[in-house]
This record gives structure tokens, sequence and C-alpha cells, in this order.
């Protein structure tokens, strides 16, 4: 396969992944998994909670943060 | 994340033979704006997924849940569903993934600093009316920690993280109060605060911040990580709560400790107790650190803790029970109250398990298993020489892990059950759908103090998208938009 027949596949299964997601109204609320901006706010949090180098680890427990 | 089932026969044959599996970790939310009664939420936070779908989506979902027939459904669907960790193709491929994730949650834990708390005294100055440690008899008059059982801190983790983990750490003051004016209080806080110096340790405390604005100099030049004060209203209300022990309030003191932390860029976790004793001055104290300015300065040098007053149920506690709000009747009362006080609305960023994390981060928090770390990401060196896994057993020595002084020894016994991140919930936790969301509950709290409610985890996740969706969409509207542009 060239590299133009290539992309033009890759192209085909965007415009069908694009159709299917406008049938079933499909939006992702996450932030795109090729945008690499590294999620890692330093987070010392203190009580019973534990040290965390990402933010997306949730690190406080539930009774102490609502 | 799921297998990539190349033809359409490939996914029907297995939802044919042996059916697929709707991940019993899948959350269905609504979307609650008017015209958007069509459209829901799922969120797996197993998967860290989270989208808008169209009913219909979950219909077909619902099918697969209860095993009926799921008729003619697009391979790409379900491919998606695969993808996005919504649909496995048996059970065994869902466990596999926790498997995984747990490994990925081990090995982020091990990069974390290690918590050393240095709990140089369970007395305190103050006599809150909701005091877990007064009600649970821990304080022990006398007794503090000295500059030469501290020699024997650097001991017992060196003891400890034989064989086990070298890590950074980071030293937590806690009490009781830390910060007392007494000879020998001050003596061992500024031995601690030498040893930051000198090897460049981080230090935070848990403190009334009553004393704080004598201590502050004493931490000038050090890395805080956070200074955590609970003020709980403005001063009336919070000195009924919050009395010092000599009669007098501790309001006043408490600011100004914070005013001079916030000249000297110490960061502040400004934590609330919300009760309904205090929840109708919450606007009032939201004005007076709105006026103050400390409401616009970022959150990494000031933020706003919410919390419940889980001590409310603590058996002989001192406060009323009947005052006991739940989470979500915290967030929802606040919410209504921000729609009137400009500055409750500018401090108001509820956590709702994480969903802010969404906002804040632009993806669903890592999923959670378990929010503690006790014994493995912390210890707890008590005034009377006991080393416990973590704070909420000071006092219990029948919870401890061994003893720092006189002698340096470690109960292997005992902290072998906290070598499993993985074993921290509570049964009941443990079996439930939600826990990826939640955490689960703190174990000891449930146990030994009884302070820890489940915390109607769908609605605080469903109250997370009600509030946040409209800022999440915005952005990603207007991001779209710039991309356009360029």
């Amino acid at each position: 396969m060239t590299d133009k027949e290539e992309i033009s596949v890759e192209d085909k299964a965007d415009n069908s992944q694009a159709s299917l997601f406008d049938k079933y109204g499909i939006k992702s609320l996450s932030k795109s998994k090729t945008d690499k901006r590294r999620v890692t706010k330093e987070s010392v949090a203190f009580c019973c909670s534990k040290s965390s180098l990402d933010e997306r680890d949730i690190n406080q427990c539930t009774q102490c943060v609502i | 994340m799921g297998k990539d089932f190349s033809t359409a026969e490939d996914i029907k044959a297995i939802a044919e033979t042996r059916g697929l599996y709707a991940s019993r970790h899948t959350m269905v939310l609504d979307v609650n704006q008017p015209g958007r009664e069509h459209e829901k939420i799922l969120y797996n936070p197993l998967a860290s997924s989270v989208h808008i779908v169209n009913s219909s989506v979950v219909s077909i979902l619902s099918a697969i849940q209860n095993q009926q027939s799921i008729g003619e459904v697009e391979h790409g669907l379900l491919q998606f569903f695969l993808d996005k960790g919504y649909v496995f193709p048996s059970r065994a491929e869902e466990e596999q993934k926790e498997r995984l994730e747990y490994e990925k949650y081990r090995m982020r834990v091990q990069e974390g600093a290690f918590q050393l708390i240095l709990t140089t005294t369970l007395q305190c100055n103050l006599q809150c009316s909701y005091c877990y440690q007064d009600a649970a008899g821990m304080a022990r008059p006398g007794e503090i920690m000295t500059p030469e059982m501290f020699e024997n801190v650097d001991a017992f983790v060196d003891q400890y993280t034989k064989d086990r983990h070298e890590k950074r750490c980071y030293y937590l003051l806690y009490g009781g109060e830390p910060l007392l004016l007494g000879k020998r209080d001050r003596e061992i806080v500024e031995r601690i605060t030498q040893e930051c110096r000198m090897f460049d340790i981080p230090l935070a405390a848990v403190t009334n911040g009553v004393n704080l604005y004598e201590y502050s100099d004493l931490f000038k030049g050090l890395k805080i990580g956070e200074f955590q004060i609970t003020v709980d209203g403005p001063a009336d209300i919070h000195n009924k709560r919050k009395k010092a022990r000599d009669g007098k309030g501790s309001y006043e003191r408490i600011m100004k400790g914070i005013e001079r932390s916030i000249e000297y860029e110490f960061p502040i976790n400004f934590k609330i107790v919300i009760d309904r004793e205090n929840i109708d001055y919450v606007p009032e104290l939201a004005e007076i650190i709105d006026r103050k300015g400390w409401l616009d300065l970022p959150e990494d040098r000031f933020k706003i803790q919410l919390a419940e007053n889980a001590a409310l149920n603590c058996p002989g506690g001192q406060a009323e029970g009947d005052n006991y709000m739940r989470p979500i009747e915290i967030l929802r009362d606040l919410l209504e109250k921000s729609k009137r006080h400009s500055a409750v609305k500018k401090m108001f960023r509820p956590f709702c398990m994480g969903i802010k994390v969404l906002y804040t981060a632009g993806m669903p928090p890592h999923p959670r298993f378990g929010a503690c770390s006790a014994g493995v990401l912390q210890l707890a060196f008590g005034s009377d020489g006991f080393v416990y896994p973590c704070m909420v057993y000071l006092g219990f020595p029948e919870h401890s892990i061994g003893t720092y002084y006189p002698e340096v020894a470690i109960n292997e016994k005992e902290l072998q059950k906290y070598e499993d991140l993985f074993s921290r919930n509570t049964q009941e936790c443990e079996s439930c759908d939600l826990k990826y969301a939640c955490g689960g509950r703190c174990v000891p709290s449930v146990e030994t103090l009884n302070t820890a409610k489940c915390p109607d985890v769908k609605e605080l996740v469903q109250f997370g998208f009600d509030f946040y969706l409209p800022m999440i969409e915005e952005r990603w509207l207007s991001e779209a938009a710039k991309e356009k542009q360029q």
C-alpha cells in the first residue's frame, strides 16, 4: 500500500467514526489523548492524604474534601 | 484499551456465543440542562472514560448489561464501547484491567513523597465543640516529643526503608496542636525546622493557626508544603465552635497568622468544617476572605477545602449529632448561596469525587484505589514513642507498627497488614460498583472512631457534572474555535 493509499484508509476510518459519533451524539469530555500536556502538578497534600505527583491521583479521603 | 475486533463478525460472534460484558463500574448520569433530556453522560472511573451520548446508546449498553438481545448494532459502536472500557469481551478481562490499573497506581505511589507525621504533642490550646480527639480521650497531658526522641525518627525510617524503597520525604507537624508556646513545645519545633533547613526537607503542618503568627519567622526560608488551618466562620460563630482553653476566642489570632503566612508566601489550605450550625455564616466568611484578596490568589498559594463535620458521628462527640450535614446537602446548600452571594460563587469549586479534576486537568481522575497510604507512604510518630500507620490510630498503641523511642523496633507482623494498598477498604466498599470513583472510606475512621459514612457517591458525581459541565463544554468550544482560526 502506498503512503497515499494509507492516508486515504485513515481518512475513511476518521470519517466513518465522525459520522458514528454524530449519529449517537458521542462527545468526549476529556481532552484529546494526543494532547501530551503532562498532568503533573505536584500535590503534596496533608492531613491523612497521600502525596502525589499527578493531579489526577486523588489524594484526599472523602471526609476531608467534598 | 479494548481489544481491536477488526470485523463486525468478531464482535457479533462473541456477543452471540457468550455475550459481551458491560463494565459494572460505568455510571450513567443526566445532563441536567434544558433541552438536553435525551443526552446522558457515561462515566467509567476504572477506564477514566467520560462521554456524552444519546439515550439510545445507554439503551444498548443496558441491553448488554442485562444480557438481552442487542439487535442490529453497528460494529463501530461496539468497538467504541470496547475501546473506552464500557464493555469487555468478558468479566475476566475487566478484572485484568483492574489489576493493570492497580499496578500503574502502585508505580505512581512509589514516586510520591513519604509523609513523616511528627505528632509533637496530643495537647491542644483549643477545645473545639466537635473534637474527636477530646471525645476519644486521646490527650496526654505533659507528653511532648523531645529533641532526643526526634533523633530516633531517622533510625526508624532507616530500618523501615531497608528492603523497601528509598524515598523523598517531608515532615508534617501534627497534634493535638503542634504550635504551642510552651518552652518544650517550641524547642521540638525548632529542632525539626533545623533538620528541614539542613537537609532541605519540606515541612507542612495541620495547625489550628492560633500561634502561627508567633512561629512564622521560624518557618521563613523553608520549603513549606502547606499549612492546613480550619476557620469555621466569622468571629462569633468560629469562636463559639473553636474556643480557646483560656476562654478567649481564637479567630483574630488565626486570621493574623494566615495574613502573615500569605505575606511570607506559605501556602494555606483554608479548611471550613461545615454543618447546620455554621453553614449560614459561610457567605459572610467568604466576603471577609474575598475582601482580603485571598480568593484572588492561585490555588497553590491559597485553597479552600470544604469538609463535612464527620466528627459529629463520633461516639461521645460533644456537639449535637443533629447538626451533621451530608456532603451532598452541604454542596446543594452552598450552590444556592452562591447564586445570591458573589463571594461564595468565587470561592465555590467543589471537589465532587474528583469531577473538579476533569475541569482543571482536562481529564478524569485516575481510578481511586483507596485514599489511604497508611504504613506505606505515611508513618505517624507519636509523642508516646510509638509509631502508627497513620494519625487516626494515634493514642491507640494496639494499632502501632513499632516504637521509635526509647527503642527502635518494627512490628513486622502488624506492618504487613499495610503492605497491600489494595486491601484498604471495608468489605462493603470493596464490593461497591462505585469504588473507583470514591476510593472507599477510611477503615480506622469506620472501625475505631465511627466517623466515616458512605458519602452518596453517585449524587456527588452528578452534582459535579451539573456544576462543571457548562465550564468544560465552554472550554472545549473556545479551544476548538481557536484551532479553527489557526
